[in-house]
């Protein structure tokens, strides 16, 4: 019977409804976390991060290379959410670097640096080279082809 | 022998029953994982193939429209103003939003500015997620660029992507320009796919787990079947191999690396007697162990033939052609100076007799060839047992009877009696006496009982050759003179086989056949020792049987039993009489039985009497009934 039960553990793999053809679903949220603390980072000496209209289990992925910030003034690095309405405006003009993961808020607000975006499934990186100017950010050779 | 390592060892069977396991998990899961990837290859194949066809069409007609308006895309490409609005933007959109399925999650054109980006001039999306004209789009590989380049149509297979699950790619080629047109493909499409696969994946692992299920059961039966079998094969008293295992593996032993050997515990029957079965089984276990100790466990098989005898296979040594004689030598030494234990403070000497027979292979079989060593073993007895008889062959004219040959013989009345007579010297003896000699005739020639009584003994084929015997004599006896008598011999087995004492009842009905008729029988252990025997004897003896003790003084004399029966007459053995002249002691042995029988008024009947010589010594001796070559050869 033991033998019995240890077989069909070890066929339950094969159950699984897709094995070799696609990937097991990535968290997105871990990798949105991924993508914008190695940007954060790249400008940023050990940024601490102010994150506006995240979720807990974002806050969590990104508590793991970056120090979360509750207040804005304090962090060097704001982080906003599509439709969040946390006030941050006492934080925008203080030369903070402001990402956000809504294309319209990055097209449509000047003081936005970046924005993490999913276009037609993809992930997208957009960096304002204007914003990047007046904050006196020198862009990677890598980054260059984000630039918009 | 095949099994016997597998069966001996566990460690084989577990690891050979986990090894197939494994192999068939192993099979099963790599072949369940082939047939799924070719199959939702297949199907993904046959699913798309129209679709590429219609999106081949449509990349024409989009050509179409684009050389139309080619001064028009010209501007557009050169100038790269974003969310511009133009007629012929929008006629592109409807062409291509033709194609948007639930499977086909985007559809969109796009052309390579002079900074090598690609940027939007036609996307079928709506709402957010539409791309405005000349919006840059950032392709997410190198292939993209690379099907720019060659103009080939490629697809892009998304391992890392969520909702997206191939991107084809169609370059259209428009004079001098290239623009791409791409199709993204919903992972519904793959959804679905992976939902009839995983239908046939759980049909496929349900017949391997069947398989699998069925396969252990199998196993499981087998293992048991084995483990009753080796139950079988071990003699629950001395832990050797039992008759059983020869029966089922005598084909498979290649009797050419083996010398065959008959082993038979000499008068085992009266220790059982003396000491009861208990002890008779001790004795036996200790047997055992002492011929163990002398072989060799992995190379030697040792059985329990039945009862108190063995059969033991000695591997031949290659290099050593005299180690099997040796280790025969050997165990027959080994009893020598051994006592057995009977009790805690009492001991006894056993001998074994040991049947050899050194070229087994030269037999059919192995029935056959073990018969050859038991006649050796046979003829080990008869010389007085505690020896090594090695069976050979022997010349042509003097080669024993086979029992097919025996049996063809009984069938086809080849079966004769030559007759002897016992001459009578007492004055008012008027009966005429002979002891029927049986012979078998085949192809002309006479064959005498030694040619064939050891190879038939303890079969059935010895009782069909004793009725034959009956037979004969009755025949002989019904019609005939009334004054002839007819000795015939009767083995010990004959007188515990009903069959034959039935006959001899049936005979003793009918009027002057049990009184002509004088039952010569072999004083043995096996006649003395049972109790039944003894009663048969003196019941044939009331029915009028005479009964005569053969070969006295061979072995078994028992004087106490002679008087118990109330033999008519006693033959004194042949091979005391032959030397009773040369020997003294047989003149002594003679004389005394002699003496005994007048005294228990027992008649005295001298056979082998060959010479005058003989017969004027037992004459003086006062016998008067003489059997031999000196007055007549059996006819």
């Amino acid at each position: 019977m033991k033998i019995f039960i240890i077989l069909l553990i070890s066929l339950f793999p094969l159950f699984s409804k897709n094995i070799y053809f696609v990937q097991s679903s990535s968290n997105i949220q871990e990798l949105e976390a991924k993508i914008v603390s190695q940007i954060a980072t790249t400008f940023i000496d050990k940024p601490k991060i102010f994150i506006s209209g995240a979720e807990e289990k974002l806050i969590f992925y990104f508590s793991k290379n970056l120090t979360i910030e509750k207040n804005c003034n304090n962090a060097d690095f704001i982080y906003i959410k599509k439709g969040s309405n946390v006030d941050i405006n006492n934080c925008i003009h203080k030369n903070k670097i402001i990402f956000t993961d809504d294309k319209h808020t990055f097209k449509n607000n000047k003081n936005i640096f970046g924005a993490f975006y999913w276009f037609k499934s993809r992930p997208n990186v957009k960096i304002s080279s204007k914003k990047a100017k007046s904050l006196g950010l020198k862009i990677p050779e890598d980054y260059l082809k984000f630039l918009d | 022998m095949i099994f016997k390592p597998v069966l001996k060892n566990r460690f084989y069977l577990y690891f050979s029953f986990l090894l197939t396991i494994l192999i068939i998990i192993c099979i099963s899961y790599f072949s369940t994982l082939y047939i799924e990837k070719n199959v939702k290859s297949k199907i993904l194949e046959i699913s798309t193939n129209d679709v590429f066809e219609i999106i081949d069409n449509t990349s024409n007609e989009i050509k179409e429209i684009i050389l139309k308006n080619k001064e028009e895309f010209d501007l557009l490409t050169k100038e790269n103003i974003i969310n511009k609005k133009h007629h012929f933007f929008e006629l592109l959109d409807k062409k291509i939003q033709t194609l948007k399925t639930k499977n086909i999650k985007y559809a969109y054109l796009l052309y390579m500015d002079k900074n090598a980006s690609f940027r939007f001039i036609a996307d079928a999306s709506k709402g957010d997620e539409k791309a405005k004209l000349n919006e840059k789009f950032d392709v997410d590989s190198q292939t993209w660029i690379d099907a720019y380049n060659t103009k080939k149509s490629t697809l892009i297979k998304h391992d890392f992507l969520d909702e997206l699950f191939i991107t084809y790619l169609k370059p259209i080629v428009i004079e001098d320009q290239t623009i791409i047109f791409a199709l993204d493909f919903s992972i519904k499409k793959i959804d679905e796919i992976s939902s009839t696969i995983f239908l046939i994946k759980i049909f496929l692992i349900s017949l391997w787990l069947l398989i699998l299920f069925l396969f252990i059961i199998l196993l499981y039966q087998t293992f048991k079947f084995y483990m009753a079998k080796k139950i079988s094969y071990i003699d629950r008293l001395t832990g050797i191999y039992s008759r059983n295992y020869l029966q089922d593996y005598e084909m498979f032993l290649d009797l050419k690396k083996y010398v065959l050997c008959a082993i038979d515990v000499d008068y085992f029957k009266k220790v059982n007697d003396t000491y009861g079965h208990i002890v008779g089984d001790d004795i036996l276990i200790q047997i055992t162990k002492t011929i163990k100790n002398q072989i060799r466990s992995n190379k030697d098989i040792f059985i329990r033939y039945g009862g108190e005898e063995f059969c033991l296979l000695i591997r031949k040594d290659e290099k050593d052609d005299e180690f099997s004689i040796n280790l025969i030598n050997k165990i027959h030494d080994s009893f020598k100076n051994k006592q057995f234990k009977i009790s805690n403070n009492e001991e006894i000497p056993i001998t074994i007799s040991i049947g050899v027979n050194l070229l087994p292979h030269n037999q059919r079989n192995f029935v056959s060839a073990f018969k050859l060593a038991d006649i050796a073993l046979y003829n080990a007895k008869n010389k007085g047992r505690n020896a090594i008889e090695i069976y050979q062959e022997k010349k042509e004219d003097e080669q024993f009877l086979t029992i097919g040959e025996i049996e063809e013989a009984i069938q086809n009345d080849m079966v004769v009696c030559y007759y002897q007579e016992i001459i009578n010297e007492s004055e008012n003896s008027q009966t005429k006496h002979y002891e029927a000699l049986i012979r078998i005739i085949k192809n002309g020639q006479i064959y005498l009982p030694e040619k064939f009584i050891a190879t038939i003994k303890d079969t059935f084929i010895a009782t069909k050759l004793t009725k034959e015997l009956l037979k004969i004599i009755y025949n002989k006896l019904d019609g005939c003179d009334l004054d002839l008598l007819i000795s015939l011999n009767l083995s010990p087995q004959d007188l515990q086989n009903e069959s034959i004492i039935n006959i001899l009842k049936s005979y003793s009905k009918q009027k002057d056949i049990s009184s002509r008729i004088a039952l010569e029988i072999v004083e043995t252990d096996e006649i003395i020792n049972y109790e039944n025997t003894t009663k048969t004897i003196i019941e044939l003896k009331e029915l009028g049987y005479k009964i005569y003790i053969d070969d006295f003084g061979s072995g078994y004399s028992n004087f106490i039993y002679l008087a118990k029966i109330k033999a008519d007459a006693i033959k004194i053995d042949g091979s005391i009489i032959s030397t009773i002249n040369s020997d003294k002691l047989s003149y002594l042995v003679a004389k005394n039985i002699i003496n005994f029988a007048n005294e228990a008024d027992i008649d005295v009947i001298a056979e082998h009497v060959s010479t005058k010589e003989i017969y004027d010594t037992v004459k003086a001796l006062g016998i008067n009934k003489f059997q031999g070559y000196y007055f007549s050869k059996p006819t």
